[in-house]
């Protein structure tokens, strides 16, 4: 049954997401029929969709069940580590991609980001990710099927350096930069033990803290 | 939870009630309940070659709306715009629409936060709770669909 997983895939280029994206048409149907999702595979043509970037630039990868605040605190300690020994680690940009249900969170995650650290250079790029999922049916001995999906998909570049501003996607830094109520309470998200209100200050230390930041 | 009463005030057409546990902690809830209003995003400046894109609205419908005004409309460019849930529907159709003008379409994304306003009114006029009004930030994305000026 394993064994055999791999070698007969069948495949079919069923592309549902692009004339209905909101309603997984596909997936609903082959789960009706007894076929259960074995694993996605996400294909990468290109790392970013962003010309001129290190490979070695902090990613980060906005799931949907990701938690802001993990995320935030991490890429802020990367970023505020930098101000310490500018020799030795300089961390000057940071990217942040999701797709699906995780596009709101990522650009969440980078307004959040851009008021807290100010002076940040923006490119965002939109675009399509090719999914495919792997169905295997356990009742009947019938091969897998492999169902390509698109997924709609950002990726944001934040750089405490300049970039080209004819590059579609272009932010110049926000000059803005009064507190408001909206900055503390996010202290209150990313810094919890900061946070006056003990309850939820409580709750929120019982989470699996660092679990969604790992690199 | 019982349905919204009638707000009275027109302009205000969403109303849901509220859980007072479930409140972010920008805020001290005390006993007295509250009814949250949301208002309406503050309205933005409205060009011919702008598509608000919402969640009531059909897929279908908003997408046409833009292909129309590409195509038929004369537009060079328009900007599709949407705020929270609706993210995800605004880079769909621009998406959408690059995809079938065969790359021709350009997309520039930027991204910005709106500030809301909900009011928070009591629910029983005879206690002692006080009308107040709660700001919060919400993402937004604005998608300049554009046909690339020949170089």
């Amino acid at each position: 049954m394993k064994s055999s997983q791999a070698a007969c895939r069948t495949s079919i280029g069923c592309q549902s997401a692009l004339f209905s994206p909101d309603v997984p048409s596909s997936s609903t149907k082959l789960g009706q029929s007894n076929f259960r999702r074995v694993h996605s595979v996400t294909e990468d043509s290109s790392p970013y969709p962003i010309p001129g970037l290190a490979a070695d630039i902090l990613h980060m990868r906005v799931k949907e069940g990701s938690k802001i605040r993990n995320l935030l605190r991490f890429a802020i300690a990367r970023m505020e580590e930098e101000r310490r020994d500018s020799s030795g680690t300089s961390l000057r940009q940071v990217v942040f991609s999701g797709s699906g249900r995780g596009l709101t969170k990522t650009i969440t995650c980078v307004e959040i980001l851009k008021r807290k650290v100010g002076g940040l250079h923006q490119v965002s790029k939109l675009y399509y990710k090719t999914v495919n999922d792997i169905w295997e049916n356990p009742q009947q001995e019938a091969p897998d099927v492999t169902v390509q999906r698109t997924v709609p998909a950002i990726c944001i570049l934040l750089s405490k350096d300049p970039l080209d501003p004819l590059e579609p996607g272009y932010q110049p830094p926000q000059t803005r930069s009064f507190p408001t109520e909206d900055t503390e309470r996010c202290e209150g998200l990313v810094r919890p033990d900061h946070s006056p209100f003990t309850k939820h200050a409580a709750k929120r230390l019982c989470l699996d803290e660092w679990r969604a930041c790992s690199p | 939870m019982t349905e919204p009463r009638n707000p009275g005030i027109s302009s205000i057409p969403q109303a849901a009630p509220v859980h007072t546990d479930s409140t972010p902690p920008a805020v001290e809830m005390d006993p007295v309940e509250y009814t949250l209003r949301k208002r309406l995003p503050r309205k933005l400046p409205k060009r011919r070659n702008d598509v608000y894109v919402n969640m009531k609205t059909d897929f279908r419908a908003q997408l046409a709306r833009c292909q129309k005004l590409l195509e038929g409309g004369g537009h060079r460019e328009i900007c599709v715009h949407g705020l929270g849930l609706a993210i995800n529907r605004a880079i769909n159709i621009a998406l959408q629409l690059q995809a079938s003008s065969q790359g021709a379409l350009q997309l520039a994304a930027n991204t910005s936060t709106v500030e809301l306003v909900d009011d928070l009114e009591p629910e029983d006029p005879d206690e002692a709770g006080e009308p107040m009004t709660r700001t919060r930030n919400n993402s937004a994305i604005h998608i300049k669909v554009f046909y690339p000026d020949p170089q």
